[in-house]
């Protein structure tokens, strides 16, 4: 009996790991294939005997692209423009997504439909509005065009932080929050005492999310934040690495393969380093991930 | 209370939009309307072409300042796609040679410029002056206006390429001779051959006075299949499709693809060059594209591209791929190949013995309606274009090989265009940049080829109104190319309903862009016959 | 139908009525609530008037107009419905790439939503190397709304180049019926692209899974439950909102991905010279677009909440009862004031009749 047992879990824990390796291989594949190619020399890259290891160590390549891309200078905006807009969508949407899943009110459906449709109609078509708005305000090329909507809720996204936070304050069991009530709690004590100690899941989820997503945004960023006539002097590490894409292969009767295209290395390196800050930030990140949970001890019911 | 907390949240609502909706028209004319020029001014509207010789530092070209352009201070934005790092270089000279004009010179890649343009544009930003691709854009929105008299009054327009303006690039074909845009980048077409290939096949090296049916030829004698080294030979590795090559090359009075002659179509040439494609391809002529199982086959790479396989005779690449890929060292020493390049051959004899059009990149640029200072934005934009003193520029920045682009490499290397001036001077001085480094045998053949190239015709969405609309909501929308390569179709089926179409959508958009709801410049016999055109064809 | 007994109540008896109801009509306690949630709301609120409500009124009064944006100004001309009806009885695209962009959609999301779920499962076991794979499984969150998404996709890596996608096609092909053949050969080709599309998904489901409680799994062994058991009774209930957030995401995902053809198409009509399009036709079309979209969120958002669960069952049929209670006890109280007006005017009149006076008069 022990044995058959064994062995069940033995070729189900084998499947397991045989699923994670393979699938954990195709994320892996192109970030490998960024870091071999970032470390080539053009006659690596023309060599094609080399696919994957490169003749020598060559870190000229990131230190080019670090250079035009002004990277110091770059990586600071990018972390500011990130992460002030990701503090004010976490206070906005929780306390949004708290108020739609603790308490029913009249047109409560409606508030629903408009924030799922705002995250859905297509951003080319308000883009337009968006950016005559924030220019009538005078908030555009400032922080403030990130800061205000995010504030506010309405963020790069916030719709769907909104419905994170709705649906982890959902399963807070009444009970709990009640009983603080009774104990004397206000409502608004019992939504920071209670309610978001239980949610930390949540946070760092839409943290991260968050983070990534700004970090990540190059066209609106540039659009509301940097300004088009670059008259502001915000910029981000994603916006440089704009400059590396040489604006030939964007021409419609270019060859744009690898063979071609010789800045290869060095676009690599820079898209590396512009992913990189991240990639530390969740490996930091995700550990705390897993930490949260086991020292507020709230689990559900 | 849930009423009042409802009509408050309404009223805030209403009260914000409306003051958001206000402020578009209320801030000082930022929402439309045409920019108030500073106080004073007082632009010419033609071109006295009268000029001092100024000189600037660094520069041993003497350049000629406009005698007719303000002196006060004044800032043009310039807004482009071009290539960033030269832009910003030829605008520092231009503003050296002008201390008063401040020039704004903002990029956006092909990809993008559209959707920022508009978004500028809907908020009052409109730029001084913009480039285009496809023309349809900024036609329909009357975003360009009409430079003509500058145009017409320049001396320095008459000494360019001869179909500039013989066959009507930039100025949409009206009667009135309306000019709208200028060519900004010229690239033009060519036939590359690798003379290696054909010296290992035994193949005799063709004249610049080729004609189609010996580049027919040369690419069928040149397919070997089962070659002595194990590896197959390819007549042709196309990135350009040989119909559009056909289309231009067929016959002299076509100004335009799909055989547009000013104000109809007629589709029967390309047809034939399309069928001839199709046939080639069919026939196995043509090199495996990459990201084929064909090409993994072939060259043992998934990724692989003919340009590199060293066993492909002919290609159809556009023309910056030679000094990008081929000219640049790590291609000279890896691959053993010697691209030299040839005009596009014309289809009958006279033609090919002569200059004749040819195809051509070419994109635009223009001067906004809503621009304040017309006269200086003239100046910067021929600097930028087809100037003389911004050519020198250029071809002193593409000189020095120690100015690169953002990932280091020298911007000779970087899509560099060619001069669509004849100028003798812009000239010798580009061929000695374009040419650095080459023996005087591969000087000479760049030389023939630059010669017989000068008769650009532009590909058709740059410059003829409603092209576009044609092919996305026919052309494309059947998919006839892919119809006709995989031999589910013949070519020459199409072209009654094609010509149709195409005089349709064309005459339509004429009416459209140029009658009076739009620019209104079309005489009146100009209008009934685009109106006949578009009953005819529905 | 027994009038008599109930038309006679002293004035004693109608107050403790009214009072009765009052309690019944809407409690104090639910009353605050929607305070409470109102004031919760406030941000969200203020952020919808100042910078949700001007975009969105303008890109529909766009979608009524034909626009022009000129250097000299915005040049509108009112269509009414003219745009809607231009896309849905003349373009050809639109309704074409609609019936794909459903068929797609409605295929591949519990795709997603089920890998996800199976990822994050394995990824919440006791396997060695647990950070490691964590680690390799987030990345698609960092990479998929960057520049390396770009890059991807340029280099085709959206599909595998391995499996010979053709003869699955065809294998495909010739078992099912050609309408469903080719969405689903398209689900397969595209296994790259759509495994790229589960890492906020698979997060989303591990911070849920992290907050089951594990004491509840012990006691299901030492209860003798199997694993299959646990799954149903205790993740899957645990997980269901984190099902409904997911599939919600990834709907919304996949529809306003820059790749999508009906995305493509919105841009195209924004850029195109032709007299009928532009931003207003584009507009039209994005709301169209929008309005399906949602509707499909609706529909799978029906789908997954169907089965509430007793509480919620329970606390509906109170209610449901309550107001039938109230209902009842209104037309009983307008019952009663008109019989005494009634009787107060007979009375008046001189006729005092009983009240068992039949109702055929009326």
């Amino acid at each position: 009996m022990m044995g058959t047992k064994d062995r069940e879990g033995f070729l189900k824990q084998f499947s397991v790991y045989a699923l994670l390796i393979c699938i954990g291989f195709i994320y892996l594949y192109p970030i490998l294939h960024m870091i071999s190619s970032s470390l080539m020399t053009l006659d690596d890259l023309l060599d094609s005997s080399i696919k994957w290891l490169p003749s020598s160590f060559n870190l000229e390549n990131f230190r080019q692209a670090a250079a035009s891309m002004d990277f110091w200078r770059a990586l600071w905006q990018s972390v500011v423009l990130a992460g002030v807009p990701t503090i004010c969508n976490l206070l906005s949407c929780s306390v949004i997504g708290y108020g739609l899943a603790r308490f029913d009110f009249p047109g409560k459906k409606i508030v629903m439909a408009v924030i799922i449709l705002s995250f859905v109609l297509p951003s080319q078509i308000t883009m337009i509005p968006t950016y005559v708005l924030y220019s009538n305000l005078g908030i555009q090329n400032t922080i403030w065009a990130f800061v205000l909507p995010a504030l506010f809720g309405q963020g790069f996204n916030a719709p769907i932080f909104i419905l994170i936070f709705w649906q982890f304050f959902r399963q807070i069991p009444k009970v709990l929050i009640e009983a603080s009530r009774i104990d004397g709690a206000g409502y608004f004590k019992s939504f920071y005492k209670v309610a978001l100690p239980s949610a930390a899941p949540a946070f760092i989820t839409v943290a991260l999310f968050s983070f990534v997503w700004y970090w990540n945004e190059s066209y609106l960023t540039e659009l509301y934040v940097h300004g088009i006539y670059g008259d502001s002097s915000w910029t981000t590490l994603v916006i440089q690495l704009d400059n590396f894409s040489d604006n030939y292969s964007s021409y419609q009767q270019t060859a744009t393969n690898a063979a071609t295209n010789l800045n290869e290395s060095i676009n690599m390196a820079g898209t590396l380093l512009s992913i990189l800050p991240l990639m530390i930030l969740y490996f930091v990140l995700q550990r705390h991930f897993v930490e949260s949970i086991d020292r507020t001890g709230i689990t559900g019911e | 209370m849930k009423k009042k907390i409802f009509a408050m949240t309404a009223a805030l609502c209403l009260t914000l939009t409306s003051f958001a909706g206000c402020g578009g028209n209320g801030k000082g004319g930022k929402s439309g309307g045409a920019k108030e020029a500073v106080a004073g001014y007082t632009g010419t509207d033609t071109v006295s072409n009268e000029y001092e010789s100024v000189t600037v530092d660094g520069s041993a070209h003497e350049y000629k300042k406009a005698k007719d352009i303000t002196d006060q201070e004044i800032e043009l934005t310039y807004f482009h796609f071009d290539q960033d790092e030269t832009v910003q270089l030829l605008a520092d000279r231009f503003m050296e040679i002008y201390p008063n004009i401040h020039v704004n010179v903002k990029f956006e890649k092909v990809a993008d410029y559209n959707t920022t343009l508009g978004t500028l544009v809907s908020n009052g930003e409109t730029p001084d002056i913009i480039m285009h691709s496809d023309c349809d854009y900024a036609l329909s929105n009357q975003l360009l206006a009409d430079i003509s008299s500058y145009w017409n009054s320049d001396e320095e327009t008459q000494g360019l390429a001869d179909t500039v303006n013989s066959a009507q690039l930039g100025t949409y074909h009206l009667e009135g001779g309306q000019r709208y845009s200028v060519p900004v980048k010229f690239f033009p077409g060519a036939m590359f051959i690798d003379r290696n290939v054909l010296k290992t096949l035994n193949l005799e090296i063709p004249t610049q006075q080729w004609k189609w049916s010996d580049m027919i030829q040369l690419i069928k004698d040149a397919t070997v299949l089962n070659s002595p080294d194990g590896m197959a030979y390819y007549g042709l590795g196309y990135y350009n499709r040989l119909d559009s090559y056909y289309g231009i090359a067929a016959r002299q009075d076509i100004i335009g693809e799909f055989g547009f002659t000013g104000k109809t179509f007629d589709l029967s040439e390309w047809a034939i060059g399309e069928q001839e494609f199709s046939n080639l391809k069919l026939g196995g002529y043509i090199a495996p594209q990459t990201e084929t199982q064909a090409m993994e086959d072939w060259m043992g790479d998934w990724e692989g591209w003919a340009g590199a396989s060293s066993h492909c005779a002919v290609f159809t690449e556009a023309f910056w791929t030679f000094q990008n890929t081929w000219n640049t060292p790590g291609y000279k020493e890896n691959y053993n190949m010697d691209i030299v390049p040839y005009v596009i051959p014309a289809v009958s004899d006279a033609d090919a013995g002569a200059d004749h059009h040819s195809i051509a990149t070419i994109d635009y640029g223009g001067i906004t309606t809503s621009c304040a200072y017309p006269r200086e934005a003239y100046e910067l934009l021929k600097f930028m274009s087809f100037g003389i003193d911004g050519w020198h520029t250029r071809c002193e920045i593409y000189g020095d090989e120690s100015i690169t682009n953002a990932s280091g490499t020298a911007l000779k290397y970087d899509v560099m265009p060619v001069p669509i001036t004849k100028d003798q001077g812009v000239w010798d001085a580009y061929i000695d940049v374009f040419c650095a480094g080459m023996d005087d045998e591969h000087v000479q053949l760049w030389r023939d080829y630059f010669n017989s190239c000068m008769q650009p015709i532009s590909y058709g969405w740059t410059n003829i109104a409603g092209y576009w609309n044609f092919c996305d909501e026919y052309f494309n929308s059947i998919g006839i190319h892919d119809l006709v390569d995989n031999g589910t179709a013949q070519a020459a089926d199409y072209v009654d309903e094609a010509n149709r179409k195409a005089n349709y959508y064309h005459a339509q958009a004429m009416l459209d862009y140029f009658g009076p709801t739009g620019y209104n410049v079309l005489s009146e016999s100009e209008q009934s016959e685009y109106q006949q055109m578009v009953t005819d064809n529905q | 139908m027994n009038m008599a007994e109930t038309t006679k109540l002293t004035r004693k008896e109608k107050k403790a009525l009214k009072e009765r109801m009052k309690h019944l009509r809407s409690g104090k306690l639910e009353k605050r609530y929607a305070r409470m949630g109102y004031l919760f709301m406030i941000p969200w609120f203020i952020g919808a008037g100042v910078f949700l409500a001007y975009p969105l009124i303008s890109s529909f009064w766009y979608a009524l107009n034909n626009i022009r944006i000129t250097p000299l100004g915005r040049v509108f001309t009112f269509v009414g419905q003219g745009n809607f009806t231009q896309i849905l009885i003349q373009d050809p695209d639109f309704l074409v790439q609609l019936v794909d962009y459903l068929t797609s959609t409605i295929l591949s999301t519990p795709i997603i939503v089920v890998f996800a779920l199976l990822i994050a499962m394995m990824l919440n076991m006791r396997i060695k190397g647990k950070g490691f794979f964590r680690l390799i499984f987030f990345l698609p969150v960092i990479i998929v709304s960057g520049p390396i998404l770009k890059m991807l996709t340029a280099e085709g890596a959206g599909s595998i180049s391995a499996i010979d996608v053709q003869s699955l096609t065809a294998a495909i092909g010739s078992v099912l019926p050609s309408m469903l053949a080719k969405p689903i050969s398209d689900v397969f080709s595209n296994m790259i692209t759509t495994l790229w599309y589960s890492g906020v998904q698979i997060l989303i489901f591990l911070s849920g899974l992290q907050k089951i409680d594990k004491s509840m799994y012990e006691a299901a062994k030492i209860d003798g439950g199997s694993g299959w058991e646990c799954f149903w009774k205790i993740t899957l209930p645990n997980l269901k909102s984190m099902i409904l957030l997911n599939t919600i995401y990834t709907i919304v995902f996949i529809s306003s991905n820059s790749q999508n053809p009906i995305i493509v198409l919105i841009q195209n009509s924004m850029f195109s010279g032709t007299k009928e399009k532009g931003y207003g036709y584009a507009s039209a079309m994005a709301w169209l677009y929008s309005v399906v979209v949602l509707l499909l969120v609706g529909l799978f958002a029906l789908l997954l909440t169907t089965r509430k669960d007793q509480y919620e069952k329970q606390v509906k049929r109170n209610k449901k009862l309550k107001k039938k209670e109230a209902r009842n006890l209104k037309r009983i109280e307008r019952r009663n004031s008109r019989n005494a007006k009634r009787i107060e005017k007979q009375r008046a009149k001189g006729k005092i009749t009983t009240h068992t006076t039949s109702r055929s008069d009326y």
